[in-house]
């Protein structure tokens, strides 16, 4: 018996050995081609890089202009996510509660919406985005984020249930203000679900390649997707150059995702089961 | 001014009057006008940037609207959604799109959901490492499609890229992502690598959800390993089936930006799908297709959105009807 449930654990280790290598070995492969010299490169394409060398990772990021694609995604990834967060929570409290009429025709119009492919509101938006002037704006994006509260409010409002009712009362009959009671009260003890929302809101906008693809043309607006995307594209000559460029972009949600790996899974996961 | 103490004076008669009336919900207690000014910024921009340009979509599709265009915009009713069908230029492209889009949606959600119930179903045992290999399956869901994309078109560069060189050496040649025979086959397999981790933590989820005590009370009664899988494990994660399934449909029915990323739609058309129709319909006006309006683009879209909905119901209700309630 334990024989065969050593043997069993074996097989199960060598199938995820293999998933695993299947999962990151192409990163790994990109990383090792980064590190050679180009002369070295072509001599030796595939073997593994012995001495490393890291001109091609200055040469990609000055290139590429990889500094302002930089400040540009942390310039999105600050204003839209917080925008988010504060205007979804202000939103949910009174959705939830159903403080006004119609909050339920609001709720399941969030719901909807979700189902909407990008492409049902793109010639309008692009429209819009021209009327007033946001083309080619960091602010016009980030704006246009601000309006992606509809999973976020789900999300809250799921969490916001748990904060009994009697609390609202209280407040009130303490003389607290409405807003005052969202800032104060509600924002405090929805700290976790704003977590969450926070870190699906961070890395959906830095991610996020059509809205920059679509709306940001111009190159000294790109952030670092479609920075890197156009990199690739127009300097196709030198391959190791190339894979240092996807390298840096890599690394910051690499980095992220390893020291804050356990808010990152739950938090993606818990957002899309809600929704 | 004076309907804000208007106001006011109303929520104090509710909390003397008939506060307890409220107590469940606590409508009535606060002031109406902070209520409204708690929905309205975020609900503005909603209706603003969504709902304005969904249904302005709807809109333009029975239009020859064309963006800056010296003729006036007219109303066509379905002179749109008839060119589509009746030119059969157009039809060919789009059947050629809903094909592509079909083998997407189909392939991804089969394999993937398969793979990613078998991973979370080994990686529920307490072996070791699980959680590392947990973290590493997950780790390409966090990439965002440029880099999902761009690392496997570079390691698949037909002269330089390292997978490319191996394969050659084994004596398999061709041109991956340039080749139209298994450019789509290869982006299936992107989009596959990217989500798997997402839908088996979803599966993971529903696994511990699972109570333990039927475990202990099958194994009483006889029940083997295979046993328990089959008729309990199997069984109880049908809820958490139909959640993967929906989102790996809709994702797959509307993947544009791993599409643009890695093939633009080509080799000629061979990867595209029904999102990159409408995008090309909608950058390309008037210089590939003659008449190509964004009236004629918006109408395209809409089909894109009918099909996701028909798909998504039907699925649905299959689905749904075949869960358990534990």
């Amino acid at each position: 018996m334990k024989r065969k449930t050593q043997i069993s654990h074996f097989l199960i280790h060598a199938l995820f050995i293999i998933i695993c290598l299947y999962a990151v070995v192409p990163m790994l492969s990109i990383v090792n081609v980064a590190l050679k010299t180009h002369e070295d490169f072509l001599k030796h394409p595939t073997a593994l890089t012995i001495a490393p060398v890291f001109a091609n990772f200055v040469t990609a990021w000055n290139t590429a202009n990889m500094g302002n694609s930089f400040i540009n995604s942390v310039i999105l990834a600050i204003f839209a996510p917080l925008g988010v967060c504060v205007l979804s929570t202000m939103a949910a409290f009174p959705i939830c509660r159903r403080h006004f009429w119609g909050a339920d025709f609001i709720y399941t119009l969030f719901v909807m919406s979700l189902f909407l492919p990008t492409t049902a509101s793109l010639i309008p938006k692009i429209m819009l985005f021209k009327t007033f002037h946001l083309m080619n704006h960091l602010y016009g994006l980030i704006i246009s984020g601000w309006a992606g509260i509809a999973l976020p409010v789900l999300i809250m409002n799921g969490f916001l249930k748990s904060i009994p009712c009697d609390l609202d009362e209280a407040a009130v009959l303490d003389g607290c203000g409405y807003l005052k009671y969202i800032f104060r009260v509600i924002f405090p003890l929805a700290r976790p679900a704003m977590v969450t929302v926070l870190i699906i809101s961070i890395l959906g906008t830095w991610n996020d390649f059509l809205g920059p693809y679509i709306y940001l043309t111009e190159p000294s607006k790109r952030p670092l997707s479609t920075g890197l995307y156009m990199f690739v594209g127009t300097y196709s000559t030198d391959y190791t150059v190339m894979c240092a460029g996807v390298i840096i972009a890599t690394t910051p949600i690499v980095l992220a995702y390893v020291f804050l790996q356990r808010y990152i899974i739950s938090g993606l996961v818990h957002g899309a089961v809600k929704g | 001014m004076a309907s804000h103490i208007a106001c006011d004076a109303m929520s104090l008669k509710s909390i003397k009057g008939g506060g307890r009336m409220h107590a469940s919900t606590g409508k009535g207690l606060f002031s109406r006008w902070q209520i409204l000014v708690a929905v309205a910024p975020g609900l503005t921009l909603f209706a603003i940037f969504l709902i304005y340009p969904s249904l302005a979509n709807i809109f333009y599709s029975f239009t020859n609207y064309k963006p800056f265009s010296m003729y006036p915009t007219k109303w066509v009713w379905f002179q749109n959604y008839i060119d589509l069908f009746a030119q059969s230029r157009n039809l060919e492209l789009l059947l050629l799109a809903l094909k592509n889009t079909v083998i997407i949606s189909l392939l991804v959600s089969v394999i993937q959901n398969i793979m990613a119930a078998l991973f979370a179903v080994l990686l529920n045992n307490s072996i070791k490492l699980r959680n590392f290999y947990r973290a590493v399956i997950f780790l390409p869901v966090t990439l965002g499609a440029v880099i999902q994309g761009l690392v496997w078109t570079l390691a698949f560069d037909p002269y330089n890229g390292t997978y490319a060189r191996i394969l050659s050496a084994l004596g398999i040649h061709s041109t991956y992502f340039g080749d139209s025979n298994i450019a789509l086959y290869l982006v299936i397999m992107i989009i596959m690598w990217a989500n798997v981790g997402f839908a088996m933590t979803i599966y993971l989820a529903g696994l511990q959800a699972i109570p333990m005590e039927l475990y202990e009370s099958g194994r009483i009664d006889g029940a083997s390993g295979w046993q328990a899988l089959r008729l309990i494990t199997l069984p109880l994660l049908r809820a958490s089936v139909t959640v993967n399934v929906l989102l790996c449909i809709i994702g797959s029915i509307n993947m544009l930006d791993i599409i643009i990323v890695t093939t633009n739609g080509g080799p000629g058309f061979a990867t595209y799908n029904l999102p990159f129709l409408v995008l090309t319909f909608i950058m390309n006006q008037g210089s590939t297709q003659g008449h190509a309006t964004q009236g004629f683009a918006a109408a395209v879209s809409i089909v894109q959105f009918l099909f996701t909905l028909a798909v998504v119901l039907i699925v649905q209700k299959f689905l749904r009807g075949r869960e358990v309630e534990i």
